[in-house]
């Protein structure tokens, strides 16, 4: 261990709507982190969230959050076209961080974090949670006992109903093209796959419907997009972003079916079915929507990870010279979905 | 509906390429409106085909003819079933169609656009009723009950499709090292997805109603090695486009994985207003094995397989026979099997140039 760390690490959040309360989660659940701290710039969502974890330190300043002496670790949870800005900052100010993914919205943005980072010697990792699903662990450690052989095609998607309503999504139209859903929860499956695979996508075709937005001209998102990619090491994979099923309340999970030269895994759970809520609105998870046992909660992992990385001056497991491949990737299928045409990813 | 002084249906048997034709004369046989009159070979026909075909005459006491076209002048079937190699399907089923004689294909019907094209002509210019042997898309149990599903509008229009047919339990069933040649390759019209891929797009024609517009296609030969060194695909993974806008994937393959209990078959369908998922689709299915692990165990009976009723292929059977005599078209029919090897055509050319190929 690095003799100027001492657990518990002392983590605060910043952006404190949905998925914060899960990052909550996974800190109150491990043994090497604590988490004292949170921020968000709307008050409403801030009281909300301390009110919900009694004890924690309030700011409503970023500033005054990054800067402050008692964080050893900041999440940062806020919007993807804020995360790069934030995660330099935090960086200048000695922060060690999990940047929710995506966690850069361009190439330039990504390498000015690399750099960041490494100028201040943190670590960083993007928050890629779903590898630490326990049955997504699970995957792989058969795959590395070898009972499949060589993993060779997989598909991995992420089926639910749609969960934006004008009122929370028309305020983001000019902000997200169409192929969001692509970026922003697509890099999920571009990270399990490239990892369970052990290699990158070099080469993918993708093809998107608009589901309801044909018809709703407040939303401009497509509901729909398949990507059928290529790995360096041969293999084939099928990744599915869909918020297109019907009727509403179509839950929310996963499936992942892997084929290797010697067997096949079929794993398919349902990864929300605590409560949720289907309204006018949208979709609200007042569960944190996970519904793990606490030993193995997905969030505790991941902080685990980084918290193990700061103990041992280790690269974390995640490192985000591998994560910018991945954004490429997905760069490259957003430009497949607006060309029709199959994309050669270069990685430069 | 079947009337016992009704003239029987004649039909004769051309060919045992392929093991189905086994189970179809076994289904023809015990048709109450069906009499089979003969079976024939072609000249090109390999060595167990021609036995098969011989043994089948033999036990069912019919004649046998060594040239297909002489069997066809001289007991004038009403109906054959093909099931010599793809390539030499528009040969043979001009022969037939020439003769006024209705048809029913193995898949694919033809391995090229002009071969397609030919076989169209002759149908069409002769009047008589085409056929492609795919029971899997049409007359299995779930796949029946979700075209019935969506046809009564239970999930509004359907919008995307995913379609998973990939057969387990490998090197049994593959095409051995001896037979893997260039030629074989040739004469089949590719690997497994032209083996399997026609289950996927005569389905989703009739679940879309439409046309295939763009396929992009990866292919490989990940598990055998007589299928990599000459090229041929154990596994594909296919993107296909429809003229409405509609999205499909279809997976096929033949897999090495031992436990599955059978061919893996999956179907999912959004629609505007629901979804349809069918899981282990061929789960009727029973698989025997026996002491053999090879496929040359196939002629010896070593394994086999076993559906609970009621079988694709006797369905697909009685379809045809009843379409035949009520004059009617079968239910996969011509514009199936022109859908088919388009798109087998343009899922090959996308998977080599590595671009999407429009149909």
């Amino acid at each position: 261990m690095s003799p100027d760390v001492i657990p518990p690490l002392r983590v605060g959040i910043l952006g404190c709507s949905g998925i914060s309360y899960a990052h909550a989660k996974g800190c109150n659940l491990s043994k090497n982190v604590e988490l004292i701290a949170a921020c968000d710039l709307n008050k409403q969502l801030l009281d909300k969230f301390v009110n919900a974890h009694p004890g924690i330190i309030p700011f409503t300043s970023s500033d005054e959050f990054l800067k402050s002496k008692d964080l050893d670790i900041v999440i940062i949870a806020t919007p993807d076209e804020t995360h790069a800005e934030i995660a330099i900052s935090a960086a200048e100010n000695a922060k060690h961080m999990i940047i929710e993914k995506p966690f850069a919205t361009s190439l330039e943005e990504a390498n000015s974090i690399i750099a960041a980072v490494k100028a201040n010697g943190v670590k960083a990792m993007c928050g890629q949670s779903m590898r630490f699903l326990p049955k997504i662990l699970k995957a792989k450690e058969i795959i590395e006992n070898g009972k499949i052989g060589r993993p060779v095609f997989a598909r991995m998607v992420t089926p639910s109903s749609p969960f934006w309503s004008e009122n929370s999504w028309a305020k983001f139209k000019d902000k997200r093209g169409q192929e969001w859903l692509l970026v922003h929860n697509g890099m999920h499956n571009f990270d399990c796959l490239s990892w369970l695979f052990e290699s990158v996508p070099v080469s993918l075709y993708a093809v998107t419907h608009a589901g309801q937005a044909d018809a709703a001209d407040w939303l401009n998102v497509h509901e729909f997009i398949s990507v059928n990619m290529r790995f360096e090491n041969g293999g084939i994979a099928i990744s599915e972003e869909n918020r297109i099923m019907q009727p509403s309340g179509y839950p929310y999970h996963f499936e992942l079916y892997i084929v290797g030269t010697k067997g096949t895994i079929d794993l398919s759970d349902k990864i929300c079915n605590s409560t949720s809520i289907w309204n006018k609105d949208g979709i609200d998870f007042p569960s944190a929507q996970v519904n793990y046992l606490d030993y193995n909660h997905p969030m505790a992992t991941q902080v685990d990870v980084l918290a193990k990385s700061i103990f041992n001056d280790t690269t974390p497991l995640i490192p985000l010279e591998f994560s910018i491949r991945i954004i490429e990737a997905l760069f490259s299928a957003v430009k497949s979905c607006k060309t029709g045409q199959p994309e050669r990813i270069l990685y430069v | 509906m079947y009337n016992s002084t009704q003239k029987k249906l004649r039909v004769a048997l051309i060919s045992f390429n392929y093991g189905h034709q086994h189970g179809y004369a076994a289904f023809l046989q015990r048709h109450p409106s069906v009499e089979i009159v003969a079976v024939g070979e072609i000249e090109t026909a390999s060595q167990d085909s021609f036995q098969s075909a011989q043994q089948l005459a033999s036990d069912l006491n019919i004649p046998f003819y060594a040239d297909y076209r002489k069997m066809m002048d001289e007991v004038s079937p009403e109906l054959v079933s093909i099931a010599v190699f793809p390539s030499e399907n528009p040969d043979v089923v001009i022969e037939a169609a020439n003769r006024g004689i209705h048809i029913a294909c193995e898949k694919p019907h033809a391995t090229s656009l002009e071969g397609m094209k030919r076989i169209s002509d002759v149908v069409k210019s002769k009047g008589i009723l085409f056929s492609l042997d795919l029971p899997v898309a049409r007359f299995t149990v779930p796949f029946i009950d979700t075209v019935n599903a969506i046809e009564a509008g239970k999930i509004g229009k359907p919008q995307i499709a995913y379609f998973l047919y990939l057969q387990p339990k490998g090197p049994l069933y593959t095409i051995s090292e001896a037979d893997a040649t260039q030629a074989y390759k040739e004469k089949r019209g590719g690997g497994e997805l032209a083996m399997f891929g026609g289950y996927g797009v005569v389905l989703l024609r009739k679940i879309f109603k439409d046309k295939i517009e763009s396929v992009y296609a990866q292919c490989d030969s990940f598990f055998y090695d007589s299928y990599r060194n000459i090229g041929m695909e154990d596994m594909a993974a296919v993107t296909l486009k429809y003229t409405s806008g509609q999205i499909a994937t279809i997976i096929t393959g033949r897999t090495t994985t031992k436990s599955l209990p059978s061919t893996d078959l999956r179907l999912e369908v959004i629609g505007t207003e629901g979804v349809i998922n069918v899981t282990r689709g061929l789960g009727i299915r029973m698989e025997v094995f026996g002491e053999y692990s090879d496929s040359s165990a196939w002629d010896k009976g070593g394994y086999g397989w076993e559906f609970s009723d009621p079988n694709p292929g006797e369905l697909y059977i009685n379809d045809l026979v009843q379409s035949i005599l009520s004059g009617q078209q079968p239910t996969i029919g011509l514009e199936d099997a022109e859908e088919f090897t388009k798109f087998l055509n343009a899922a090959y050319q996308s998977a080599k140039t590595g671009y999407v190929v429009h149909i």
